[in-house]
């Protein structure tokens, strides 16, 4: 993949600069955004309570936690699929009181619910090009006909792993990473979306 | 070489690690008091012992970079066609309900 | 040969070479590039390869041969080429091994022979062909054996020297590389006539296609070969499919690509020249892409290769192959010589035969070494107005840069002499099956093809056309597009038959290519790495008879072109000399990859910096601006230590560090541990089965040391064990064995007891936690814990968890726990916070001497502590040798508890860990220095231990270690030598209790 020089200064985590990075002419191939303000909490069903953390979750949040790996969204929280008996609860906006808390009353004695609103950074990936530039670090088959809008994946991101899930119709992805290792991410994706083109748009760095 | 994560799908091996042989057991519990030669040589056999089958073995791997569920794959180890994967909680709890 | 040094610009329609046809071709006649070759400027045009322009320039002496550095020139006309290696580009870009045969001409390509000094023409190290007898098959063997250090000294650089290939650039690569994945229903390998069929077929049907093609342009033989197909030339046509599939949405074509590997379950791997054809790549692109392609179905549609004969000199420049003759001639209107004898025992070469008539070259001769008349060899002999030997021979060539004649044995009447420049072999065809065998599925002798075809195929591959061993245009057209349906049809495409364009009339018919050779001289068989007949021939009477032994004895087929054109040549000589069938000789293995692959690519875009993740903890910006010096550990950055101006070294500010943490107060940020979520109603129960020591009793608000072991009963790791309420916990590890220690968890978790009731997860990102240490810890604590919070030794004793908030209403976690020996806390805060957090701990400490510091103080005082770390956790150390089997329970089962009791492991003699001073405590202590009697012999026999850890303790005032001693545990008060043969160091040791420092503790309470 193509050299961009640094995307990042040894910030730590996803304190990116927004800036446009790689090729200059044209639009953007790749918009990838910092998403902010989101609760992130892994929710793991105790043994044999799947199918009450399911009705549970249904009376409380109105969706069915899926089985298999896809994204559901049940407005103020949305869930992915990461494993056999777990999720990603996503609570926009963040709340208050904390992930464990706002989740509590809903799992109490059905799930173990661990915050990871700080563990876990979360990106936005758009553009023509997204899936090209993906494809060059995402092992998986990233073609719309096998991931569409509302399928979640866990997988490698260079040597990195990442939850990946398509939240909206127009084939948006969204990438969840480690903390301590988002400037490596942002590294990979400056240079597998260099020839493209990559606009970064980070709220907090604007 | 492929493997067909029982939650995830079909994924490169790149994204799991492999353990090892899947058919040998903990001696149980109760075995661990008593330092007989049989005791002994259960533990030695659990730990070290391994068979080196030409054909199918069945193996645990973990899609450790995946949902990271723990697998019991079936594999020829002669041609690396796979049989059967199944999550390796629901053979370890069928396992122990034999007990 | 054109010398345009200050000469005006040619025509624009011509570049002006004289071995250039008028007309025809594919190469784009409107434009002329200019190029060089070992200086010299030449002329070509977009569309040549470096081989075929440097062949309508007259140049044909392009190289010399790896040992006998014999003049060599243009053989093939595609990748398979072993004899056009040249030094493609300059400077950091410079690439030798290049193959002119497959190198795309660009504006400006530099190029350079190899192996010749001082010139190609005159090259002084040719004499290693009069030493032939020297560099014989097994000459590594043999030849160079004694004295044995004469090998290091002067054979080994002499052999470099001479025999070789191209200089590697010795700069670093200026371009870059990447990798990238691709998904399809079917993936196309080649693109002549099987193969474009095929992706036609597929692609229709709907199919998500991939066509890779090693060539730039698609067609394969069909742009090298005058055939008619639906009625037209075979290279428009193809270039009409070319066109339908790149309308096809969901089809994507691969020119510059080649397939170097396959794989398990659909699994390829193939490389792209993304920018090979440029004289650098543009930007933002890299140069090269590796693939890895994953394929439902494959199609094996990648053509044979045709083969030399041997016979003496058949590597003098202007001996070629007779298909790479007529793609020189149809391709590239290109004539390799003006009179030319075709040698053959195939009827293929009556193509070659009238299309070198057809471009007004003579030929002189046709010598079909085969018995019987061939009548289409005969006919095309007849048009070319050739002369006919059937049943004759080649016996040598004449000529020595360049072909003049050959000597021709015909039959009963003895031999005759033709004049002539070129030289077209035509040996048959050997399938191109590397790729279906990769997998180690053997391939089967045909008699009837007289070639090795695929056997038994890899799961989801099937093979077409000539690579299946089809011989005709028709049946490859065929054959692809059944194949391509099929592959489809097995993804769920349902398409219709394609329709199969009629071709031109065709008989095509080959033998076992001639072998036998007359005369003295070298007959090649390998022509990169110069093996000859006589070398495979001594070989099989030194006992290396086996396919396999013969071929790495002689090293046939061992050079970067993998003996595409000679493995299997060197095979059939090999059958004939052991009078066996080849079937019987059979082949050697096939492995990948098919083509030379850089190492560039195989790194993509992991290297420097991107070589391996970087992970950075909470405040690492804060560290930066303090000024720390980084060091690795594992994937984390970490401050090692904060020089503070003046210090004259690293020894001096850790010094200050250890002496501010055990005075006065420290800062730390160990948020590299790992940290595990456990949770659940079995989660206690779960916790005493994987540490040594129990944690079930742990109470609610208090935390534990832990210690975990393998099941062979060494140990794993170490850390604490807290615990939030009734069925939470949070543990930590070590940072090194992070990730080892979940996976241990889950696997005990999901395999070993599947009831239990408990759930894990990794907070290690969530948390940052920074160690505040030393006697004032409590009062900066104060500063940062919000008022509420009761912090007094009651409220918080030794070993205590708290939940707290901090900062100003920042839920943390609070944790009394201490590595250095001091009064120590462990603040635990979402990771957002971590700077901030920080940040208000310098603040509240400013005017207390609060100092900052890194690994290398935190290492100084665990070792004043006696505390263990990864260097006695070293897995083969069990609990007892460190000194801590008390805290293996004897009440409850646990991973590791049966086998830690084995005899071997109780012994008392084992290595265990002692404390290690200096007898003069002057001197300096190093790690990895072996523990010897103090007066035994510096022998390996003598080796009692060794020493694990070393500092020098600003607290004690001298060097201090840890070391593993056997039977260590009774021999404190006794004396031994740390001797240290790599670094000469011999210091006589005290041994002594592990922990230097505040032994009973007391600093840690109050």
């Amino acid at each position: 993949m193509a050299e961009t020089g640094p995307i990042i200064n040894d910030a730590p985590g996803h304190e990116v600069a927004s800036a446009r990075y790689g090729r200059p002419e044209g639009p953007p191939g790749v918009v990838a955004t910092v998403v902010q303000n989101r609760g992130l909490a892994v929710v793991t069903a105790g043994r044999g309570k799947a199918a009450a953390l399911t009705r549970a979750i249904a009376g409380s949040f109105g969706v069915e936690l899926p089985a298999t790996p896809r994204y559901v969204d049940g407005g103020s929280v949305a869930f992915v699929g990461l494993g056999p008996g777990r999720w990603l609860a996503v609570a926009r906006p963040a709340p208050c009181a904390g992930m464990e808390a706002f989740l509590a009353p809903a799992t109490k004695g059905l799930a173990a619910v661990v915050d990871q609103s700080h563990g876990l950074v979360v990106l936005r990936l758009a553009g023509p090009h997204v899936r090209d530039a993906l494809a060059k670090f995402v092992p998986i088959d990233l073609h719309p006909r096998v991931l569409g809008p509302g399928s979640a994946a866990s997988t490698l991101a260079g040597q990195l792993t990442v939850h990946v899930w398509l939240s909206d119709d127009a084939g948006t992805f969204e990438l969840a990473m480690a903390r301590s290792s988002a400037g490596t991410f942002w590294q990979t994706l400056a240079a597998a979306a260099a020839s493209f083109g990559l606009l970064v748009e980070n709220p907090a760095s604007p | 070489m492929r493997i067909a994560c029982s939650y995830c799908g079909e994924r490169g091996h790149e994204e799991f690690a492999y353990r090892g042989d899947a058919t040998v057991r903990r001696p149980v519990a109760g075995e661990l008091a008593s330092t007989d030669g049989a005791t002994s040589a259960a533990w030695h056999d659990y730990i070290y012992l391994r068979d080196n089958p030409s054909g199918a073995h069945q193996e645990l791997w973990q899609h450790i970079a995946g949902c990271r569920a723990w697998l019991v794959v079936t594999r020829d180890t002669r041609t690396h066609e796979i049989f059967r994967v199944e999550p390796a909680r629901t053979v370890a709890l069928a396992r122990d309900d034999l007990r | 040969m054109i010398d345009d040094a200050g000469s005006p610009p040619l025509a624009a329609a011509s570049d002006g070479a004289l071995f250039r046809r008028g007309s025809g071709g594919l190469v784009d006649r409107s434009r002329t590039i200019a190029f060089s070759f070992d200086g010299t400027r030449y002329l070509g045009h977009p569309g040549d390869t470096l081989a075929s322009a440097l062949l309508a320039n007259g140049v044909r002496l392009v190289g010399r041969s790896f040992k006998y550095h014999r003049p060599r020139g243009v053989l093939t006309a595609g990748p398979e080429e072993p004899n056009a290696l040249v030094e493609l580009r300059a400077g950091a870009r410079r690439e030798p091994n290049t193959r002119a045969t497959t190198a795309e001409l660009y504006d400006g390509l530099e190029a350079a022979s190899q192996n010749r000094w001082p010139s190609l023409r005159f090259d002084l190290l040719s004499l290693n062909g009069a030493l032939g007898s020297m560099l014989a098959a097994g000459f590594y063997y043999k030849t160079f054996m004694w004295p044995a250090s004469f090998w290091e000294k002067v054979y080994e650089p002499l052999i470099r020297r001479a025999a070789g290939l191209g200089r590697a650039a010795g700069e670093a690569d200026p371009d870059t590389y990447e990798k990238s994945h691709l998904h399809c229903d079917v993936l196309v390998i080649g693109s002549g006539p099987a193969g474009l069929m095929a992706a036609l077929a597929a692609g229709r049907a709907g199919a998500r296609v991939v066509l890779a093609e090693q060539d730039f342009r698609l067609g394969g033989r069909l742009l090298a070969d005058a055939r008619l197909v639906a009625g037209e030339p075979a290279s428009p046509w193809a270039a009409s499919v070319e066109a339908e599939l790149r309308s096809l949405p969901d089809v994507r074509l691969l020119p510059r690509t080649t397939v170097v590997g396959t794989y398990d379950h659909g699994t390829y791997a193939a490389v792209e020249k993304v920018a090979d054809h440029l004289p650098v790549p543009p930007p933002f692109e890299p140069r090269q892409r590796l693939w890895r392609i994953v394929a439902r179905r494959a199609v094996l549609a990648a053509g044979s290769i045709e083969r030399p004969l041997a016979f003496v000199d058949n590597d003098r420049p202007g001996v070629m192959l007779a298909g790479a003759v007529r793609t020189y001639i149809n391709r590239f209107a290109v004539l390799p010589g003006s009179r030319a004898v075709v040698y053959a025992t195939s009827d293929d070469a009556a193509e070659t035969v009238a299309a070198l008539a057809r471009a007004g070259a003579e030929v002189a001769a046709v010598i079909d070494a085969r018995g019987e008349a061939s009548p289409v060899l005969a006919s095309a002999a007849a048009r070319a107005g050739s002369r006919l030997v059937t049943g004759g021979a080649v016996e040598r060539v004449q000529g020595r840069r360049a072909v003049q004649a050959v000597d021709v044995r015909t039959g009963a009447m003895g031999s005759v002499r033709f004049d002539c420049d070129v030289v077209a072999v035509a040996g048959g065809w050997n399938p191109t099956i590397h790729l279906a065998s990769h997998q180690g599925h053997r391939p089967l002798w045909s008699e009837a093809l007289a070639a090795f075809i695929p056997g038994k195929l890899p799961p989801g591959l099937a093979v077409a056309g000539a690579a299946a061993g089809e011989p005709s245009l028709g049946g490859a057209l065929m054959a692809g597009a059944t194949a391509g349906l099929a592959a489809a049809g097995d993804c769920g495409f349902a398409g219709h038959a394609v329709d199969i364009p009629a071709t031109d009339a065709e008989t095509v018919r080959q033998s076992v290519p001639r072998v036998a050779v007359a005369g003295r001289g070298k007959a090649f068989i390998d022509l990169q790495h110069d093996v000859t007949t006589a070398d495979i021939v001594l070989a099989h009477r030194e006992g290396f008879a086996a396919a396999e032994h013969m071929k790495r004895y002689t090293t046939l087929g061992m050079a970067t072109d993998q003996g595409k054109t000679s493995a299997l040549s060197g095979l059939f000589v090999l059958s004939e000399i052991k009078g066996e069938t080849i079937a019987e000789t059979g082949t050697t293995t096939y492995r990948p990859p098919f083509d030379p692959v850089s190492f560039g690519v195989l790194g993509g875009h992991h290297r420097g910096k991107a070589f391996r993740p970087t992970r950075l903890t909470p405040t690492h910006a804060w560290a930066l601006e303090q000024g720390a010096v980084l060091v690795e550990a594992g994937a984390w950055l970490r401050a090692q230590w904060y020089p503070n101006g003046g210090e004259a070294d690293w020894l001096e500010s850790v010094t200050r560090e250890v002496r501010a943490v055990r005075t006065r107060v420290g800062v730390c940020d160990v948020s590299t541990l790992g940290k595990i979520d456990v949770q659940g109603p079995d989660a206690a129960a779960f916790l005493d089965l994987v540490y040594a020591n129990t944690m079930s009793t742990l109470p609610v608000g208090r935390v534990r040391y832990g210690l975990m072991l393998r099941e062979d009963g060494f140990v794993l790791d170490d850390g604490t064990v807290a615990r939030l309420d009734d069925q939470r916990f949070v543990v930590t590890t070590t940072t090194a064995n992070a990730a080892k220690v979940l996976q241990h968890l889950e696997h005990a978790l999901e395999w070993l007891w599947p009831g239990l009731d408990a759930q894990l997860a990794s907070v290690t990102d969530q948390w940052a936690q920074i160690a505040l240490t030393g006697p004032r810890a409590r009062l900066v604590l104060r500063g940062v814990v919000d008022p509420q919070h009761d912090l007094s030794d009651a409220a918080v004793p030794h070993l205590a968890a708290r939940a707290v908030t901090v900062i100003g209403g920042v839920a943390a976690r609070l944790f009394r726990i201490s590595y250095s020996g001091e009064l120590g806390y462990e603040i635990a805060v979402p990771a957002g916070h971590g700077d901030a957090l920080m940040r208000r701990l310098m603040d509240a400490g400013s005017t207390l001497g609060i100092t900052p510091y890194g690994t290398e103080a935190l290492a100084v005082m665990r070792i004043e502590k006696g505390h263990v770390a990864g260097n006695e956790i070293n897995g083969q150390t069990t609990a007892r040798d460190l000194g801590l089997a008390r805290l293996v329970s004897r009440n409850k089962d646990c991973i590791g508890r049966v086998m830690a009791g084995r005899p071997a492991l109780v012994d008392p003699e084992r290595p265990a860990l002692v404390g290690l001073k200096p007898v003069d405590r002057n001197q300096r202590l190093r790690p990895g220095a072996h523990m010897i009697g103090e007066h035994a012999e510096a022998i390996a026999a003598s080796d009692e231990g060794y020493v694990t850890s070393v500092a020098y303790s600003p607290t004690l005032g001298h060097w201090l270690g840890l070391g593993l001693l056997a039977g260590g545990k009774a021999r404190h008060g006794q004396r031994v030598r740390a001797f240290d043969p790599v670094r000469h160091g011999d210091v006589a040791v005290e041994v002594c209790d592990p922990v230097f420092y505040d032994p009973a503790g007391e600093r840690l309470h109050g």
